[in-house]
Protein backbone atom coordinates (compact mmCIF):
# COMPACT_ATOMS: atom_id res chain seq x y z
CA UNK A 1 0.00 0.00 0.00
CA UNK A 2 2.68 2.39 1.06
CA UNK A 3 4.59 1.41 -2.03
CA UNK A 4 1.67 2.72 -4.08
CA UNK A 5 1.89 6.05 -2.28
CA UNK A 6 5.60 6.31 -3.03
CA UNK A 7 5.06 5.30 -6.65
CA UNK A 8 2.35 7.91 -7.09
CA UNK A 9 4.57 10.59 -5.64
CA UNK A 10 7.49 9.63 -7.86
CA UNK A 11 5.20 9.59 -10.86
CA UNK A 12 3.79 13.02 -10.07
CA UNK A 13 7.29 14.46 -9.95
CA UNK A 14 8.29 12.62 -13.10
CA UNK A 15 5.38 14.21 -14.95
CA UNK A 16 6.53 17.70 -13.94
CA UNK A 17 10.23 16.85 -14.04
CA UNK A 18 11.21 19.87 -16.10
CA UNK A 19 9.73 22.18 -13.52
CA UNK A 20 11.32 20.24 -10.67
CA UNK A 21 14.74 20.40 -12.29
CA UNK A 22 14.55 24.19 -12.44
CA UNK A 23 16.22 24.33 -9.01
CA UNK A 24 19.31 22.88 -10.59
CA UNK A 25 19.22 25.53 -13.31
CA UNK A 26 18.76 28.30 -10.75
CA UNK A 27 21.71 26.93 -8.78
CA UNK A 28 23.92 26.93 -11.86
CA UNK A 29 22.90 30.43 -12.93
CA UNK A 30 23.48 31.94 -9.49
CA UNK A 31 26.90 30.28 -9.23
CA UNK A 32 27.85 31.76 -12.59
CA UNK A 33 26.82 35.27 -11.50
CA UNK A 34 29.58 35.55 -8.90
CA UNK A 35 32.65 35.17 -11.12
CA UNK A 36 31.04 37.60 -13.56
CA UNK A 37 30.67 40.17 -10.80
CA UNK A 38 34.20 39.67 -9.54
CA UNK A 39 37.74 39.55 -10.77
CA UNK A 40 37.84 35.93 -12.01
CA UNK A 41 41.24 35.34 -10.39
CA UNK A 42 41.24 31.64 -9.35
CA UNK A 43 42.65 32.27 -5.87
CA UNK A 44 40.06 34.95 -5.18
CA UNK A 45 37.24 32.78 -6.49
CA UNK A 46 38.35 29.85 -4.34
CA UNK A 47 38.18 32.14 -1.32
CA UNK A 48 34.50 32.90 -1.84
CA UNK A 49 33.57 29.54 -3.39
CA UNK A 50 32.15 28.06 -0.13
CA UNK A 51 29.80 31.02 0.33
CA UNK A 52 28.87 31.01 -3.38
CA UNK A 53 28.06 27.30 -3.48
CA UNK A 54 26.00 27.37 -0.30
CA UNK A 55 24.31 30.68 -1.02
CA UNK A 56 23.27 29.43 -4.45
CA UNK A 57 22.03 26.16 -2.95
CA UNK A 58 19.92 28.07 -0.40
CA UNK A 59 18.37 30.23 -3.11
CA UNK A 60 17.70 27.32 -5.44
CA UNK A 61 16.06 25.46 -2.57
CA UNK A 62 13.89 28.44 -1.59
CA UNK A 63 12.68 28.88 -5.17
CA UNK A 64 11.78 25.20 -5.31
CA UNK A 65 9.58 25.43 -2.24
CA UNK A 66 6.79 27.16 -4.07
CA UNK A 67 5.89 24.02 -6.01
CA UNK A 68 5.89 21.83 -2.93
CA UNK A 69 2.22 22.09 -1.93
CA UNK A 70 0.69 24.18 -4.72
CA UNK A 71 -0.75 21.38 -6.80
CA UNK A 72 -1.66 19.40 -3.68
CA UNK A 73 -3.95 22.08 -2.36
CA UNK A 74 -5.52 22.63 -5.74
CA UNK A 75 -6.47 19.04 -6.47
CA UNK A 76 -7.65 18.11 -2.99
CA UNK A 77 -4.65 15.93 -2.13
CA UNK A 78 -4.62 17.34 1.38
CA UNK A 79 -8.26 16.50 2.10
CA UNK A 80 -7.64 12.95 0.96
CA UNK A 81 -4.49 12.73 3.02
CA UNK A 82 -6.21 14.00 6.14
CA UNK A 83 -8.94 11.38 5.89
CA UNK A 84 -6.75 8.61 4.46
CA UNK A 85 -5.30 5.64 6.28
CA UNK A 86 -1.71 6.91 6.40
CA UNK A 87 -0.66 9.54 8.91
CA UNK A 88 -0.01 12.91 7.29
CA UNK A 89 3.60 13.20 8.60
CA UNK A 90 4.49 9.93 6.88
CA UNK A 91 2.98 11.08 3.58
CA UNK A 92 4.83 14.37 3.92
CA UNK A 93 8.11 12.59 4.66
CA UNK A 94 7.69 10.66 1.39
CA UNK A 95 6.79 13.82 -0.48
CA UNK A 96 9.81 15.65 0.90
CA UNK A 97 12.14 12.79 0.05
CA UNK A 98 10.92 12.79 -3.54
CA UNK A 99 11.13 16.58 -3.69
CA UNK A 100 14.73 16.36 -2.49
CA UNK A 101 15.48 13.74 -5.11
CA UNK A 102 14.53 16.23 -7.82
CA UNK A 103 15.76 19.49 -6.28
CA UNK A 104 18.52 18.68 -3.76
CA UNK A 105 20.27 15.67 -5.23
CA UNK A 106 21.04 17.25 -8.64
CA UNK A 107 22.53 20.26 -6.83
CA UNK A 108 24.79 17.98 -4.77
CA UNK A 109 26.11 16.41 -7.95
CA UNK A 110 26.52 19.73 -9.74
CA UNK A 111 28.31 21.30 -6.78
CA UNK A 112 31.41 19.19 -7.37
CA UNK A 113 31.86 20.51 -10.89
CA UNK A 114 30.89 24.03 -9.85
CA UNK A 115 33.43 23.92 -7.01
CA UNK A 116 36.22 22.87 -9.34
CA UNK A 117 35.25 25.66 -11.75
CA UNK A 118 35.48 28.11 -8.88
CA UNK A 119 39.02 26.97 -8.19
CA UNK A 120 38.50 24.60 -5.28
CA UNK A 121 40.93 21.74 -4.77
CA UNK A 122 39.74 18.20 -5.51
CA UNK A 123 39.42 17.43 -1.81
CA UNK A 124 37.44 20.60 -1.16
CA UNK A 125 35.12 19.91 -4.09
CA UNK A 126 34.43 16.47 -2.66
CA UNK A 127 33.70 17.98 0.75
CA UNK A 128 31.42 20.49 -0.99
CA UNK A 129 29.39 17.64 -2.46
CA UNK A 130 29.32 15.81 0.85
CA UNK A 131 28.30 18.88 2.83
CA UNK A 132 25.47 19.60 0.38
CA UNK A 133 24.41 15.97 0.55
CA UNK A 134 24.08 16.31 4.32
CA UNK A 135 22.71 19.86 4.24
CA UNK A 136 20.17 20.06 1.42
CA UNK A 137 17.69 17.61 3.04
CA UNK A 138 17.69 19.91 6.07
CA UNK A 139 16.97 22.85 3.78
CA UNK A 140 14.06 20.99 2.19
CA UNK A 141 12.70 19.93 5.59
CA UNK A 142 12.81 23.39 7.15
CA UNK A 143 11.52 24.87 3.90
CA UNK A 144 8.54 22.58 3.87
CA UNK A 145 7.34 24.09 7.17
CA UNK A 146 7.47 27.57 5.66
CA UNK A 147 5.89 26.34 2.42
CA UNK A 148 3.07 24.76 4.40
CA UNK A 149 2.46 27.94 6.40
CA UNK A 150 2.16 29.98 3.20
CA UNK A 151 0.50 27.30 1.09
CA UNK A 152 -2.84 29.08 0.92
CA UNK A 153 -1.49 32.47 -0.02
CA UNK A 154 -1.15 33.82 -3.52
CA UNK A 155 2.36 35.14 -3.79
CA UNK A 156 3.46 33.19 -0.76
CA UNK A 157 6.86 32.45 -2.31
CA UNK A 158 8.38 35.74 -1.19
CA UNK A 159 6.99 35.34 2.30
CA UNK A 160 8.19 31.78 2.66
CA UNK A 161 11.67 32.93 1.61
CA UNK A 162 11.58 35.54 4.37
CA UNK A 163 10.41 32.97 6.90
CA UNK A 164 12.91 30.30 6.05
CA UNK A 165 16.18 32.03 5.15
CA UNK A 166 16.98 33.05 8.76
CA UNK A 167 16.42 29.44 9.79
CA UNK A 168 18.97 28.33 7.20
CA UNK A 169 21.82 30.16 8.90
CA UNK A 170 23.29 27.19 10.83
CA UNK A 171 23.29 24.99 7.72
CA UNK A 172 25.01 27.73 5.75
CA UNK A 173 27.61 28.28 8.47
CA UNK A 174 28.52 24.63 8.95
CA UNK A 175 28.33 23.76 5.26
CA UNK A 176 30.48 26.64 4.09
CA UNK A 177 32.98 26.12 6.93
CA UNK A 178 33.43 22.51 5.95
CA UNK A 179 34.45 23.58 2.43
CA UNK A 180 36.70 26.35 3.76
CA UNK A 181 38.48 23.93 6.11
CA UNK A 182 38.92 21.37 3.34
CA UNK A 183 40.29 24.01 1.00
CA UNK A 184 42.81 25.00 3.68
CA UNK A 185 43.86 21.36 3.91
CA UNK A 186 42.41 20.87 7.36
CA UNK A 187 39.98 18.23 8.54
CA UNK A 188 36.35 19.08 7.85
CA UNK A 189 34.84 16.37 10.07
CA UNK A 190 33.54 18.66 12.81
CA UNK A 191 31.18 20.78 10.67
CA UNK A 192 30.13 17.71 8.70
CA UNK A 193 29.13 15.92 11.90
CA UNK A 194 27.21 19.01 12.98
CA UNK A 195 25.42 19.06 9.63
CA UNK A 196 24.58 15.40 10.23
CA UNK A 197 23.07 16.29 13.62
CA UNK A 198 20.93 18.99 12.03
CA UNK A 199 19.89 16.50 9.37
CA UNK A 200 18.77 13.95 11.95
CA UNK A 201 16.83 16.56 13.90
CA UNK A 202 15.13 17.78 10.73
CA UNK A 203 14.28 14.27 9.58
CA UNK A 204 12.48 13.66 12.85
CA UNK A 205 10.77 17.01 13.30
CA UNK A 206 10.15 18.53 9.86
CA UNK A 207 7.42 16.14 8.64
CA UNK A 208 5.60 16.54 11.96
CA UNK A 209 5.89 20.33 11.95
CA UNK A 210 4.82 20.54 8.30
CA UNK A 211 1.79 18.38 9.03
CA UNK A 212 0.75 20.61 11.93
CA UNK A 213 1.30 23.68 9.76
CA UNK A 214 -0.73 22.32 6.83
CA UNK A 215 -3.57 21.46 9.19
CA UNK A 216 -3.44 24.87 10.83
CA UNK A 217 -3.72 26.83 7.60
CA UNK A 218 -6.27 24.61 5.88
CA UNK A 219 -8.83 24.51 8.68
CA UNK B 1 -2.69 19.81 39.72
CA UNK B 2 -6.39 20.38 39.99
CA UNK B 3 -5.97 23.95 41.17
CA UNK B 4 -3.41 24.50 38.43
CA UNK B 5 -5.71 23.33 35.64
CA UNK B 6 -8.51 25.37 37.09
CA UNK B 7 -6.43 28.56 37.10
CA UNK B 8 -5.32 27.70 33.61
CA UNK B 9 -8.86 27.42 32.34
CA UNK B 10 -10.00 30.52 34.12
CA UNK B 11 -7.22 32.58 32.55
CA UNK B 12 -8.00 31.01 29.23
CA UNK B 13 -11.51 32.35 29.22
CA UNK B 14 -11.54 35.78 27.52
CA UNK B 15 -13.94 37.63 29.88
CA UNK B 16 -12.06 36.52 33.00
CA UNK B 17 -8.76 37.34 31.42
CA UNK B 18 -10.04 40.76 30.44
CA UNK B 19 -11.12 41.51 33.99
CA UNK B 20 -8.01 40.11 35.69
CA UNK B 21 -5.71 41.88 33.25
CA UNK B 22 -7.50 45.13 33.91
CA UNK B 23 -6.94 44.67 37.62
CA UNK B 24 -3.30 43.66 37.18
CA UNK B 25 -2.38 46.65 35.01
CA UNK B 26 -1.66 49.20 37.78
CA UNK B 27 0.35 46.61 39.71
CA UNK B 28 2.65 46.28 36.71
CA UNK B 29 2.60 49.81 35.34
CA UNK B 30 3.47 51.85 38.42
CA UNK B 31 6.33 49.69 39.73
CA UNK B 32 7.68 49.60 36.16
CA UNK B 33 7.63 53.38 35.91
CA UNK B 34 9.35 53.82 39.30
CA UNK B 35 12.00 51.19 38.57
CA UNK B 36 12.72 52.60 35.13
CA UNK B 37 12.99 56.19 36.35
CA UNK B 38 15.16 55.33 39.33
CA UNK B 39 17.27 52.80 37.43
CA UNK B 40 17.98 55.18 34.55
CA UNK B 41 18.74 58.02 36.97
CA UNK B 42 21.08 55.85 39.02
CA UNK B 43 22.71 54.44 35.91
CA UNK B 44 23.17 57.68 34.02
CA UNK B 45 23.94 60.04 36.90
CA UNK B 46 25.04 58.19 40.02
CA UNK B 47 27.02 55.20 38.74
CA UNK B 48 30.75 55.91 38.35
CA UNK B 49 32.24 56.04 34.89
CA UNK B 50 33.91 52.84 33.70
CA UNK B 51 37.69 52.96 33.99
CA UNK B 52 38.12 51.66 30.45
CA UNK B 53 35.12 52.96 28.56
CA UNK B 54 34.40 56.17 30.45
CA UNK B 55 30.81 57.30 30.21
CA UNK B 56 30.33 55.30 27.01
CA UNK B 57 29.58 52.19 29.04
CA UNK B 58 26.28 53.75 30.16
CA UNK B 59 24.70 52.43 26.95
CA UNK B 60 24.63 49.13 28.83
CA UNK B 61 21.62 50.38 30.81
CA UNK B 62 19.42 50.26 27.71
CA UNK B 63 21.28 47.79 25.52
CA UNK B 64 21.25 44.83 27.90
CA UNK B 65 17.60 45.14 29.03
CA UNK B 66 16.49 45.43 25.41
CA UNK B 67 18.54 42.39 24.42
CA UNK B 68 17.21 40.35 27.34
CA UNK B 69 13.64 41.28 26.54
CA UNK B 70 14.10 40.42 22.86
CA UNK B 71 15.12 36.87 23.80
CA UNK B 72 12.59 36.54 26.60
CA UNK B 73 9.70 37.63 24.38
CA UNK B 74 10.62 35.23 21.61
CA UNK B 75 10.82 32.35 24.07
CA UNK B 76 7.51 33.33 25.64
CA UNK B 77 5.96 33.41 22.17
CA UNK B 78 7.04 29.82 21.61
CA UNK B 79 5.54 28.80 24.97
CA UNK B 80 2.32 30.60 24.08
CA UNK B 81 2.50 28.90 20.69
CA UNK B 82 2.53 25.46 22.29
CA UNK B 83 -0.43 26.44 24.49
CA UNK B 84 -2.29 27.85 21.49
CA UNK B 85 -1.71 24.74 19.39
CA UNK B 86 -2.29 22.08 22.04
CA UNK B 87 -5.11 23.59 24.12
CA UNK B 88 -6.38 26.05 21.49
CA UNK B 89 -6.48 28.78 24.09
CA UNK B 90 -7.65 32.06 22.61
CA UNK B 91 -5.70 34.18 25.07
CA UNK B 92 -2.44 32.53 23.98
CA UNK B 93 -3.29 33.22 20.33
CA UNK B 94 -3.86 36.87 21.07
CA UNK B 95 -0.62 37.02 23.08
CA UNK B 96 1.44 35.79 20.12
CA UNK B 97 0.40 38.59 17.85
CA UNK B 98 0.75 41.40 20.35
CA UNK B 99 4.05 40.15 21.76
CA UNK B 100 5.71 39.98 18.34
CA UNK B 101 5.37 43.72 17.88
CA UNK B 102 7.13 44.55 21.17
CA UNK B 103 9.73 41.85 20.57
CA UNK B 104 10.68 43.27 17.19
CA UNK B 105 10.93 46.72 18.79
CA UNK B 106 13.25 45.56 21.57
CA UNK B 107 15.38 43.63 19.09
CA UNK B 108 15.74 46.70 16.90
CA UNK B 109 16.69 48.86 19.89
CA UNK B 110 19.19 46.26 21.13
CA UNK B 111 20.81 46.22 17.69
CA UNK B 112 20.85 50.00 17.30
CA UNK B 113 22.26 50.59 20.78
CA UNK B 114 24.79 47.82 20.19
CA UNK B 115 25.95 49.62 17.06
CA UNK B 116 26.07 52.94 18.90
CA UNK B 117 28.19 51.23 21.55
CA UNK B 118 30.41 49.55 19.00
CA UNK B 119 31.32 52.70 17.13
CA UNK B 120 33.34 54.35 19.96
CA UNK B 121 34.60 51.07 21.45
CA UNK B 122 35.55 49.08 18.36
CA UNK B 123 35.85 52.01 15.98
CA UNK B 124 33.20 50.59 13.67
CA UNK B 125 29.42 50.48 13.57
CA UNK B 126 29.21 46.82 12.89
CA UNK B 127 31.36 43.82 13.62
CA UNK B 128 30.32 40.29 12.80
CA UNK B 129 30.35 39.50 16.47
CA UNK B 130 28.45 36.38 17.43
CA UNK B 131 26.00 38.18 19.67
CA UNK B 132 25.26 41.04 17.30
CA UNK B 133 24.82 38.64 14.39
CA UNK B 134 22.43 36.35 16.25
CA UNK B 135 20.46 39.38 17.38
CA UNK B 136 20.15 40.46 13.75
CA UNK B 137 18.88 37.03 12.80
CA UNK B 138 16.42 37.21 15.69
CA UNK B 139 15.15 40.45 14.16
CA UNK B 140 14.56 38.63 10.88
CA UNK B 141 12.69 35.90 12.76
CA UNK B 142 10.45 38.53 14.35
CA UNK B 143 9.88 40.19 10.97
CA UNK B 144 8.89 36.79 9.59
CA UNK B 145 6.28 36.32 12.32
CA UNK B 146 4.91 39.83 11.75
CA UNK B 147 4.79 39.33 7.97
CA UNK B 148 3.06 35.97 8.31
CA UNK B 149 0.55 37.48 10.71
CA UNK B 150 -0.17 40.27 8.22
CA UNK B 151 -0.49 37.91 5.27
CA UNK B 152 -3.06 35.51 6.70
CA UNK B 153 -6.46 37.16 6.72
CA UNK B 154 -8.19 34.96 9.28
CA UNK B 155 -6.97 35.81 12.83
CA UNK B 156 -7.26 32.29 14.19
CA UNK B 157 -5.29 30.85 11.30
CA UNK B 158 -2.72 33.61 11.51
CA UNK B 159 -2.19 32.98 15.22
CA UNK B 160 -1.75 29.24 14.73
CA UNK B 161 0.66 29.76 11.85
CA UNK B 162 2.67 32.23 13.92
CA UNK B 163 2.69 29.73 16.78
CA UNK B 164 4.30 27.07 14.58
CA UNK B 165 6.83 29.54 13.24
CA UNK B 166 7.72 30.71 16.75
CA UNK B 167 8.23 27.13 17.94
CA UNK B 168 10.41 26.22 14.96
CA UNK B 169 12.29 29.48 15.48
CA UNK B 170 12.91 28.92 19.16
CA UNK B 171 14.48 25.53 18.47
CA UNK B 172 16.63 27.30 15.93
CA UNK B 173 17.76 30.29 18.00
CA UNK B 174 20.30 28.43 20.17
CA UNK B 175 21.59 26.57 17.11
CA UNK B 176 21.96 29.85 15.24
CA UNK B 177 23.80 31.36 18.19
CA UNK B 178 26.10 28.36 18.53
CA UNK B 179 26.80 28.21 14.82
CA UNK B 180 27.56 31.91 14.59
CA UNK B 181 29.86 31.72 17.59
CA UNK B 182 31.63 28.76 16.06
CA UNK B 183 31.96 30.59 12.75
CA UNK B 184 33.25 33.63 14.61
CA UNK B 185 36.05 31.80 16.39
CA UNK B 186 36.94 30.05 13.16
CA UNK B 187 37.35 33.24 11.18
CA UNK B 188 38.31 36.05 13.51
CA UNK B 189 40.04 34.50 16.46
CA UNK B 190 39.85 36.70 19.52
CA UNK B 191 40.96 39.94 17.90
CA UNK B 192 37.51 41.50 18.06
CA UNK B 193 35.99 39.78 21.05
CA UNK B 194 34.11 41.83 23.60
CA UNK B 195 35.86 43.60 26.42
CA UNK B 196 36.63 41.32 29.29
CA UNK B 197 34.34 42.63 31.96
CA UNK B 198 35.85 42.75 35.40
CA UNK B 199 33.37 42.33 38.24
CA UNK B 200 31.12 45.39 38.29
CA UNK B 201 30.64 47.27 41.56
CA UNK B 202 27.12 47.31 42.96
CA UNK B 203 26.64 50.97 42.07
CA UNK B 204 26.97 49.87 38.43
CA UNK B 205 24.98 46.65 38.30
CA UNK B 206 22.11 47.47 40.65
CA UNK B 207 20.79 50.17 38.25
CA UNK B 208 21.13 47.64 35.43
CA UNK B 209 19.00 45.14 37.31
CA UNK B 210 16.48 47.88 38.10
CA UNK B 211 16.13 48.92 34.48
CA UNK B 212 15.93 45.28 33.38
CA UNK B 213 13.21 44.46 35.90
CA UNK B 214 11.39 47.70 35.12
CA UNK B 215 11.47 46.93 31.40
CA UNK B 216 10.16 43.44 32.06
CA UNK B 217 7.26 44.77 34.17
CA UNK B 218 6.59 47.48 31.61
CA UNK B 219 6.45 44.85 28.90
CA UNK B 220 3.96 42.92 31.03
CA UNK B 221 1.86 46.05 31.33
CA UNK B 222 2.08 46.70 27.59
CA UNK B 223 1.16 43.22 26.52
CA UNK B 224 -1.77 42.93 28.93
CA UNK B 225 -3.09 46.35 27.95
CA UNK B 226 -2.82 45.60 24.26
CA UNK B 227 -4.27 42.12 24.61
CA UNK B 228 -7.32 43.60 26.32
CA UNK B 229 -8.00 45.62 23.20
CA UNK B 230 -7.35 42.70 20.87
CA UNK B 231 -9.58 40.38 22.91
CA UNK B 232 -12.44 42.87 22.89
CA UNK B 233 -12.16 43.16 19.11
CA UNK B 234 -12.05 39.42 18.64
CA UNK B 235 -15.00 38.78 20.93
CA UNK B 236 -16.99 41.74 19.71
CA UNK B 237 -20.02 39.60 18.94
CA UNK B 238 -20.10 38.09 22.44
CA UNK B 239 -22.45 39.58 24.97
CA UNK B 240 -19.74 40.06 27.62
CA UNK B 241 -17.63 42.20 25.30
CA UNK B 242 -20.63 44.32 24.36
CA UNK B 243 -21.48 44.75 28.03
CA UNK B 244 -17.90 45.82 28.79
CA UNK B 245 -17.97 48.35 25.99
CA UNK B 246 -21.23 49.87 27.15
CA UNK B 247 -20.18 50.01 30.83
CA UNK B 248 -18.09 53.13 30.50
CA UNK B 249 -20.12 54.81 27.77
CA UNK C 1 24.64 69.87 34.00
CA UNK C 2 26.47 70.48 30.73
CA UNK C 3 29.14 68.08 31.94
CA UNK C 4 26.44 65.47 32.49
CA UNK C 5 24.99 66.08 29.04
CA UNK C 6 28.43 65.75 27.47
CA UNK C 7 28.77 62.19 28.88
CA UNK C 8 32.54 62.45 28.92
CA UNK C 9 32.62 62.92 25.15
CA UNK C 10 30.30 59.98 24.47
CA UNK C 11 27.14 62.11 24.17
CA UNK C 12 26.86 61.27 20.45
CA UNK C 13 26.47 57.61 21.30
CA UNK C 14 24.86 57.52 24.72
CA UNK C 15 21.94 59.88 24.18
CA UNK C 16 20.66 58.38 20.91
CA UNK C 17 20.69 54.93 22.56
CA UNK C 18 18.75 56.16 25.57
CA UNK C 19 16.44 58.09 23.25
CA UNK C 20 15.67 55.05 21.14
CA UNK C 21 14.94 52.94 24.21
CA UNK C 22 12.73 55.54 25.88
CA UNK C 23 11.08 56.27 22.55
CA UNK C 24 10.22 52.60 22.12
CA UNK C 25 8.73 52.44 25.63
CA UNK C 26 6.68 55.60 24.98
CA UNK C 27 5.44 54.25 21.67
CA UNK C 28 4.49 50.99 23.35
CA UNK C 29 2.59 52.84 26.10
CA UNK C 30 0.70 55.02 23.63
CA UNK C 31 -0.06 52.19 21.22
CA UNK C 32 -1.38 49.91 23.97
CA UNK C 33 -3.71 52.61 25.26
CA UNK C 34 -4.95 53.71 21.85
CA UNK C 35 -5.42 50.11 20.76
CA UNK C 36 -7.71 49.46 23.71
CA UNK C 37 -9.56 52.73 23.22
CA UNK C 38 -10.08 52.02 19.51
CA UNK C 39 -11.52 48.62 20.35
CA UNK C 40 -13.95 50.17 22.83
CA UNK C 41 -15.06 52.87 20.36
CA UNK C 42 -15.61 50.33 17.65
CA UNK C 43 -17.73 48.11 19.88
CA UNK C 44 -19.72 51.10 21.08
CA UNK C 45 -20.44 52.32 17.58
CA UNK C 46 -21.66 48.84 16.64
CA UNK C 47 -23.88 48.73 19.74
CA UNK C 48 -25.33 52.14 18.98
CA UNK C 49 -25.95 51.13 15.39
CA UNK C 50 -27.81 48.05 16.60
CA UNK C 51 -29.82 49.96 19.19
Amino acid sequence: MLRAVIARELQAYWLSRYEALQSLAVFAVVVVLFPLGLDPEPTQLALIAPAVLWGSALLACVFGLETLFRQELRDGWLDQALTGRWPLPLLLAIKLAVHWLYSGAPICLAAGAAGLALGLSDAAAQVAMLSLLLGTPTLVGLGSVAAALTANLTGGAMLSALLVLPLYVPVLVFGASAITLAQAGQGAQAPLYLLGCLLLMTLMLAPLASAVALRAVSE
Amino acid sequence: MNALTRTFHRWGSPPTFYRFAGRALPWLGWPALLLLLHGLYAGLVQAPADYQQGDGFRIIYVHVPAAWLSLFIYTSMAVAGVIALVWRMKVAEVYLRDAALAGAGFTAVALASGMLWGQPMWGTWWVWDARLTSELILLFLYLGVLALDQALPEPRQAARACAILAIVGVINVPIVHYSVEWWNTLHQGSSLSRFEKPAMPASMYVPLLEVALGTMLFYGWFVLARMRGSILLRERRQSWARAVAMEGA
Amino acid sequence: MSEFLAMGGYARYVWPSIGLFVGLLLWMALSARSHHRRALTRLRSVERGAA
